[in-house]
């Protein structure tokens, strides 16, 4: 009688868990279908322009050019950031070579010493070219597996229908200690991201719109704006010339390519 | 900036205009490869050609508390110009670069050049790509001052402040890039001399270089001012290493004095060597680890061949993120230099500690400040430098340091001082003789008996002169081995520097 009804509850407790998925489970399958949806673009290239905005409101700009290769069942994504303005520091140039379970490999070219240098790309919480952008935050969707998830509840944002999910960096170097993700229900696309600091408070919110679709399937972002609550500046990124499947190969991503990329 | 002990060992003019043989050689050699010109099917039509112009100008101004001993100068302005033409067809696949520089110096005639960076033609391919022309080529892993670095000569009278002195040196390059690595062949033609600053600038040299007596000991040898290279890297998982190998002209001179009392000068020697690189890196939860060694045969010290050495340089890096809650980082970066030649090696990086403290602002204006210290771990000589900069407008950059030398700087005692005069009393001697005039051997042998029982004690001008040369001389070539910075121990500055970016 007992082993019987022991049989049952194990059977209720799998039928419950397996339609029923916990917050976590959810959580997971919004961020893996957010990522899935962005995949099989194959390669891109793009310009960004950052506008950095001080507390006074005052300007800087900065310009970059970028081409990156979409990971492969051999390869690793791969990223080529060439730094156009300001004129002191044209010619900066940042290769990346990601990995899902490790650090990735950073290489800088230094244009007045013609070298490039290997960094250590682990202090991703920092500012990105002193904007309110981290080196983390511009991560792209690599690294699914670099977070743990949690779906908190659904929520219309701006007239969309939108899940609301929290996720938690695994790595201790990560600036922070969560991230709340606003996404849209029908494209899966982020709307706006809320960091929390290793204090647990709440750092910076980002801002994502002017969404263009190409190839007539991928949402891309033309508009982010980053907002830092505490120091009160912010950083707009304005995206354009996206082009996909230009037909960029491994090559292009090597040490040789970054010495004299352009 | 940690080129500076190297900028003050010697001293030379103008660098001699490429060697005219060699220079045919090379223009051979361009037209003797022949590229193939694929097209590529991803392009835009405004993609398709680019060019573009980059250019600088700047201004350094330094002060120096002190007046040296050959030099009264205690201000100095400085104006440096550069410029880039980038021109890419073909998709990027084949691009033309071409960069001038200048240098125009207030006192100091030496430190006016004009050269050529960069003139160069690079073709890509899907696994290989040749460089062709004037260009300039890194090796090594350490950024500040690295044993194996040989491909381009270097200007040693280039501002404190200025990141690259490197002068452009032609060469065909041949760049293989496959799965096991990037492999380069280079095949360079066209020898520049090192550029060392005159005795009338800051800081300066006590004795200048005799510029028509330098001299290619190797000339008679088969590939006459040729030299190759080649260089294996590669790359697993977080380790790097790469392998090279140089045979050709030493860019680090032989220098020797001209033996000549009325007008001391030094001479340059080019020597043929071999030199094997080793270069290695690894990266661990954020540090950098970096070691790498050059072995060398050939070289010589003062016309003596030197016995077959390594020199080496050991690193270590690491970034603190966000110190005291700020955005300002912490990059620590420590080598450590070994020199097997010890203290005959012309710089000061024999056995020396060099420490570097970088904390980047990580601000709209890219502000940033350095400090240096590079000590000698067997005394307590040692150069500190800081270094701030930040930008001031979109076009507008400026950057100070000050420089402090810290040298040893008792006096040589008297019985050592006779006897290094008499060291080189007698090398003077030895040397005269190779030109066996009996007659001027006997007046230098009576000079240095002289000078010997006088104790350096003259009236007449002419022998004073004289006497002040050999002690200038003694002071260069035959210094206390841990008295190296003795030199430079005047030469403390202050260096404004404001750029302009067009």
């Amino acid at each position: 009688m007992v082993k019987q009804m022991f049989a049952a509850f194990i059977a209720v407790f799998l039928v419950t868990t397996a339609l029923a998925e916990t917050p976590e489970e959810k959580g997971y399958r919004i961020a893996k279908e957010a990522s899935n949806q962005g995949k099989g673009y194959v390669d891109s290239v793009s310009r960004m322009k950052m506008i950095l905005i001080n507390k006074k409101g005052q300007e800087t700009i900065r310009e970059m050019k970028s081409k990156d290769i979409e990971e492969t069942d051999s390869a690793g994504a791969k990223g080529l950031t060439v730094f156009l303005t300001p004129k002191d520091q044209k010619g900066t140039a940042l290769l990346n070579h990601a990995h899902d379970n490790k650090d990735d490999d950073q290489w800088l070219y230094l244009p007045a010493l013609k070298r490039v240098k290997k960094i250590a790309s682990k202090n991703k919480s920092g500012p990105f070219l002193g904007s309110e952008f981290s080196f983390e935050d511009l991560g792209g969707t690599n690294g699914l597996e670099k977070k743990t998830y949690k779906w908190i509840r659904d929520e219309v944002l701006d007239g969309r229908d939108c899940y609301v999910l929290e996720a938690y960096p695994k790595d201790k170097n990560s600036g922070y200690t969560k991230q709340v993700s606003w996404i849209d229900k029908e494209d899966y696309r982020a709307y706006k991201v809320e960091y929390y600091d290793r204090k647990h408070s709440h750092l910076k919110t980002m801002t994502i719109t002017e969404y263009k679709k190409h190839l007539d399937k991928f949402w891309r972002p033309g508009n982010m704006y980053m907002e830092n609550h505490q120091t009160h500046k912010k950083t707009r990124i304005l995206m354009s010339d996206t082009k996909f499947g230009v037909g960029l190969t491994d090559r292009e991503f090597t040490k040789n390519s970054l010495s004299r990329a352009r | 900036m940690t080129l500076l002990a190297a900028k003050l060992l010697a001293a030379k003019k103008f660098s001699k205009t490429l060697s005219f043989s060699s220079y045919c050689c090379f223009l051979l050699c361009l037209t003797l490869i022949s590229v193939p010109t694929t097209s590529y099917s991803y392009s835009d039509e405004d993609d398709e050609y680019k060019g573009e112009w980059s250019s600088l100008i700047g201004f350094e101004l330094s002060a120096y508390p002190e007046e040296s001993d050959n030099s009264d100068v205690t201000n100095n302005v400085s104006t440096f110009m550069s410029a880039e033409y980038y021109y890419e067809w073909n998709n990027g696949y084949d691009s033309f670069t071409f960069a001038p520089r200048l240098r125009l110096d207030q006192h100091d005639t030496n430190r006016n050049q004009l050269d050529i960076s960069e003139l160069a033609w690079i073709h890509v391919e899907d696994t290989w790509e040749i460089r062709t022309g004037v260009r300039q080529v890194a090796w090594g892993v350490t950024l500040s001052q690295s044993p194996l670095d040989i491909i381009n000569q270097t200007s040693l009278a280039e501002g404190f402040l200025s990141t690259n002195s490197k002068l452009g040196q032609p060469m065909v390059n041949l760049s293989l890039v496959r799965d096991w690595g990037i492999l380069d062949f280079y095949v360079m033609a066209g020898f520049r001399e090192q550029i060392l600053p005159g005795t009338e600038g800051r800081p300066g040299l006590p004795i200048g270089v005799d510029d028509d007596a330098t001299t290619f000991p190797f000339e008679d040898r088969l590939y006459q001012g040729m030299d190759y290279a080649v260089r294996w890297q590669h790359s697993w998982e977080s380790i790097e290493w790469a392998l090279s190998f140089f045979d050709g002209a030493s860019r680090d001179p032989n220098m020797n004095f001209n033996f000549d009392l009325s007008d001391p000068g030094l001479v340059a020697s080019y020597y043929p060597i071999q030199q094997l690189g080793v270069e290695f890196l690894y990266i661990l939860n954020g540090w950098i680890f970096t070691f790498e060694s050059a072995l060398v045969d050939g070289q010589y010290q003062r016309d003596i061949e030197v016995d077959i050495y390594t020199s080496s340089v050991v690193g270590l890096e690491t970034t603190f993120g966000g110190l005291l809650g700020t955005n300002i980082d912490l990059i620590l970066n420590a080598n450590f230099f070994y020199d097997e030649r010890q203290n005959d090696i012309a710089t000061f990086f024999e056995h020396d500690l060099m420490l570097a403290f970088i904390f980047p602002f990580n601000d709209e204006y890219d502000s940033r400040i350095t400090l240096i210290s590079i000590t000698d771990v067997s005394d307590d000589e040692g150069i500190f430098a800081l270094q701030a900069e930040r930008r001031l407008t979109d076009s507008w950059k400026v950057a100070i340091s000050a420089v402090y030398f810290n040298a040893k700087s008792e006096d040589v005692p008297q019985d050592i001082r006779d006897a290094q005069t008499q060291e080189l009393v007698n090398e003077l001697i030895g040397n005269f003789q190779l030109f066996g005039d009996s007659e001027l051997r006997q007046i230098i042998d009576s000079f240095g008996t002289i000078l010997l029982e006088n104790n350096f004690r003259f009236n007449s001008d002419g022998v004073q002169d004289a006497l002040n040369n050999i002690a200038e001389l003694q002071d260069f070539a035959f210094q206390q081995p841990d008295n190296k910075l003795a030199l430079l121990e005047s030469e403390n500055s202050i260096t404004i520097q404001f750029t302009h970016y067009f």
